[in-house]
Order: C-alpha cells, then structure tokens, then sequence
C-alpha cells in the first residue's frame, strides 16, 4: 500500500478523466491498482481501475466517471494523496517472437492498451490497434496510440471511423494474435471467432487480491479470481454462456 | 500477561483481534502484506464437504457505510483445505485457528468436523449457522432454535474442538438462539453475522447483486451488532467473539466493553488488508488512554451489573 500523490485531474473526453499519479512503483500492461478515494467510511470500498501507462514513479490512469464514487474523484487536485493498493493482478504475457499482433479495445477497455502498445514498441513490435466507441466525443488515446501503433477506429453512431461495432471489423481476424479488452459482449464476439489471444476481464471487486471471493469465475480450469489470477486470460481458458 | 492478552477457550490470545470468515480467505493472501502471527488467531473462509463454486457475479455491492455480499460459500472443500492449504497456512501461521464450517444439512457439518478434527492447526470450529447466501443450511439453522439446538448438540458429539457457533442477527431474538445453542453444548458464541439486504440498479431497473440479496456489512450494522452482543452476554455465560463493522482499535474496545472477550474484524480487511495490524497496534495507547490497566478487566464493562461489581 502506497500513498500516491495525484499530479493532474483533468477532463480528458466525454465522461473520461485522466488522472496522474507519483509515488508510484513500476507496473506491467494489464495489472491495476486499488485505489481508496476518501478517507471516510462513505466510499467504503477501493475502486480498481486499470493503469493506461506506468513510466518511471508516474501512473497514469483513465477513469470513466459512472457513479458516486467516480464523481467525486472528479474533484481532487493536484497535492491530494490517495491510498492506492498497487501492482495488482496479473498483466498481459508478451511474447517477443510474437510479431503479427493486434489490439482490440472497447469504450473503456481501449484504456490500458496504451501502456500495452508502447510495451510492444519497445520491443520493436508494432501492432495494430482497433478501437470500438459509442461515438466521436468519447473516442480517446487516439493520437497516443497512433506513435506506437496502426490504428482502426469505429463508432456505433459513425461520427468517428466505421460506424459499428469494433468486433465486425473483420480486418483483426487476420492478424495471429490478439489483446483484448472491453465489455463482455464484445470479448465473447470475438472469443467465438478465434481464441488465438489474451483477454482482460472486469467485474466489481471486493478486495482486489484475491480475499474475498467477489470476482470469481469459471474458467475451463476452474474458478478463477479475476483480480489475483487475472484480469489477464487466455481466451482459450474462458467459458462463454 | 500483556496489556492486551485474553483467556478464551484455554488459551492465552495474544490479543483479542481475529479476522472474520470470509474475509480473510484462508490467511495466505494478507501473510504478503503482514506478519500474520500479530494476529490473535485467524477465522478460515466457510468450509464445506465437498467443492463450492458459489454465487454467479456481481456478488458485491457497495451501500454507505458498508457493502453487501452474495459470495455463497465458495471454497475448494473440505480434502483440499487438509491437503493444500492448511500445510500452506501452517508456513505462514503458528498460531492455533479457528475453522468455520458450513453445510447444506447437518451431516455435511458433521462430514467436516469428522475430517478437520485430526488437523492440529486448528484450535476450534466455529459453526456458521447464518449464512445469509445459500439457499439450504447456512441461516435456516441459524433462525430457528429446534434446528440450531440440534445441529449443534450433533456437532458436539463428533467435535474434538472446543466448538463456537456463529449466530444470525437475521432473527426476532437472537438471546432465545444463543441461549439454546449454549444449552446444546456451544462453548463460545461469534455474533453478528451479516443483516440480509439489498442493493438496486435504477438504470437497468434490477437487483445489483446476481442473487439479488445480500449480506450487509461494514460500519452501517456496528451499532445493531453491538446491541446483541450487549443483550447476550447478559443472557449467556460462554465467551463471545463480537463483530459488525470494526474498523478501528475503538470499535474493538467498545465490543469489549458490551462483552465480548474477543474481536471480529470482517470487511474492514478488504478495504485495508492492514486494518488488523493497525487495529492491534492502536489498542494498548488506547486501553490506557481509557484508564484501564488490561483489555482482560474491561470486558463487559459497559454493563450496569459490572459497575456495582467494580
């Protein structure tokens, strides 16, 4: 556990902030944090939230603004601190021989793809990057992504990219490997294309590592906490209804 | 004896913190974030005969003051907590443990007690009779005193361990459940388990928990705790371990002071997996803060009977 001191807070697209972090020690692409919001017993539980880049003490996160308790994160400034539970779950498994890879991110999955795709540019793979969102003002990281990868875009309304869902972009099929990330919708579409990838899950949390039994599932090889043997699976290991 | 020791059940406790069932997992996870042995003792996550799978998800839902929670039993089972994770927990853990046992009817609980009463580790077993989540068993037995009285006389007779029994607040008078789980042969009593509740989704118009109630915790069911634990111990003469919403080494004297010998601490461990730690350090500053020369001397102190004692 770590006291974090938020850098910046700002509006970063529609109903999404992006937060910066220092203090912080080094994460992996997929893993997230536990982040306690206030100090009183009204926020009573962490929030987990996905880490969009983690570089040298900084963390950033995205965070989309739904309820009560995102809302109110909306209002710390800069020199607030923040009691974050870090380094939590698993993270993406990269393969450096891997080369034909490809991203795909949904709404607020597209978030930790940022820190997954400069991960990947470091070893000298470039993927490409496909980005499914509800319309234009929402769509975000597109620039971020574009320096470290080929980026698709689409929208339900068409006001960005394609107008559609991202999962009927049937260009992604054609790449070998996959990371996937966004509503479970979204991942079972794709899971019954082609389990050939990684998938990260979300669900609402107790703890975040591994207590509580909140976020359990079944996966072919048993339950499985999302929090501590995730978020992170093999799409080949997860069970679709 | 320490400022901060506690008889209970023949042993000497080192301090009166113990982490709730369900929880604390079976420990493994928080020994990464503490020493475990500043612990008292620790309470396992519910074991039942065979595997549990439990609730499907959202089993969580936070409310003010608390959260809920549908997780339904879920444990690998009985063979796998003897084979895997006891000799795990026994690197971690030197202290004798309290194994809180579940089960659909009462011969499950007695298949767990005949299988855990050869384990050394554990110092007793606490018998949940109030889980709120699973259809059979869990607080059928622990709302009805013919069922709680049987099961408990039962579980006596296989039971090599001193045997505690966790009440229900879920009833009309938790004082006519304790005393007849006392009269059938409970040595201690853990009290409260979680009130039933529930949480709506106004957007989509539903229960937010998949088994749509849950069991409320956290600081919001503290005060509720506190009165039974208060009325039972006036009622009973078997030890208490009294929980509801301990957050702080205060919440845990004002147990002590209603009469409980030793404390519960449940989902504060979730919020800050350091809360029992942070707990056991705070409570000597403040036993002498209060005026008190040991924990052992304030239990019940609340009560007016103790007064006139003093």
């Amino acid at each position: 556990m770590s006291r974090l001191v938020v850098q910046s807070n700002q509006w970063f697209a529609d109903k999404v902030y992006q937060m910066v972090l220092s203090g912080a020690k080094p994460h992996e692409p997929g893993q997230f944090v536990m982040v306690e919001i206030s100090k009183g017993i009204d926020f009573f539980l962490r929030r987990p939230f996905s880490i969009a880049d983690s570089k040298n003490d900084r963390l950033t996160l995205l965070y989309k603004v739904i309820g009560r308790g995102t809302s109110y994160m909306t209002t710390l400034i800069p020199g607030d601190t923040l009691d974050v539970l870090e380094q939590l779950g698993n993270g993406f498994r990269i393969d450096p021989n891997r080369q034909d890879v490809c991203l795909i991110g949904g709404g607020s999955g597209v978030f930790p793809l940022l820190g997954l795709a400069r991960r990947l540019h470091e070893r000298g793979i470039r993927p490409t990057a496909f980005l499914g969102f509800d319309t234009k003002q929402s769509a975000c990281l597109i620039s971020e992504l574009s320096r470290v990868c080929q980026v698709a875009i689409t929208t339900m309304d068409g006001t960005l990219g394609e107008m559609g869902n991202v999962c009927l972009y049937q260009a992604m099929y054609q790449h070998s490997y996959y990371y996937a990330v966004g509503p479970m919708a979204m991942l079972k579409a794709i899971a019954q294309k082609t389990t050939n990838g990684q998938m990260s899950l979300e669900e609402r949390m107790g703890c975040g590592f591994g207590a509580c039994m909140g976020c359990t599932i079944m996966t072919k090889k048993g339950p499985a906490q999302i929090c501590k043997d995730g978020p992170v699976f093999s799409a080949g290991d997860l069970i679709w209804e | 004896m320490g400022i901060m020791t506690v008889s209970f059940l023949g042993w000497t406790l080192d301090n009166p913190i113990i982490p709730a069932s369900g929880t604390f997992g079976f420990g493994l996870e928080y020994a990464s974030f503490f020493d475990l042995n500043q612990l008292g003792s620790l309470t396992t996550k519910a074991i039942t005969a065979r595997p549990r799978f439990g609730n499907p998800t959202p089993r969580i839902a936070e409310v003010p003051g608390g959260m809920l929670n549908a997780i339904g039993l879920q444990n690998p089972g009985v063979d796998d907590v003897i084979e895997v994770i006891l000799p795990k927990l026994a690197q971690v853990f030197q202290k004798p443990i309290i194994a809180n046992i579940a089960g659909s009817v009462v011969e499950e609980y007695l298949e767990v007690i005949d299988k855990l009463n050869s384990e050394p580790q554990i110092g007793a077993f606490e018998i949940n009779i109030s889980c709120p989540n699973v259809q059979e068993g869990g607080m059928v037995f622990g709302t009805n005193a013919t069922l709680a009285s049987d099961l408990v006389r039962r579980s006596k007779q296989h039971s090599r361990k001193p045997l505690i029994v966790k009440l229900s607040p879920n009833v009309t008078n938790i004082v006519d459940i304790a005393r007849a789980v006392e009269d059938a042969g409970a040595d201690a009593l853990s009290l409260i388990n979680t009130l039933v509740g529930m949480a709506i989704d106004r957007e989509k118009a539903r229960p937010v928990l998949a088994n749509k109630f849950g069991g409320l915790s956290g600081p919001a069911i503290k005060p509720v705790a506190l009165r039974m634990v208060f009325q039972v111990f006036e009622q009973v003469s078997i030890p208490i371990i009294g929980m509801g919403g301990v957050m702080t080494a205060e919440d845990a004297i004002d147990f002590i002071l209603a009469g409980a010998t030793a404390v519960g601490v449940g989902s504060a461990n979730l919020r800050d997996p350091f809360a029992c730690p942070k707990i056991i350090e705070a409570l000597p500053g403040l036993i002498q803060h209060l005026g008190w020369s040991n924990i052992k001397s304030m239990i019940g102190g609340a009560h007016e009977k103790r007064h006139h004692r003093l």
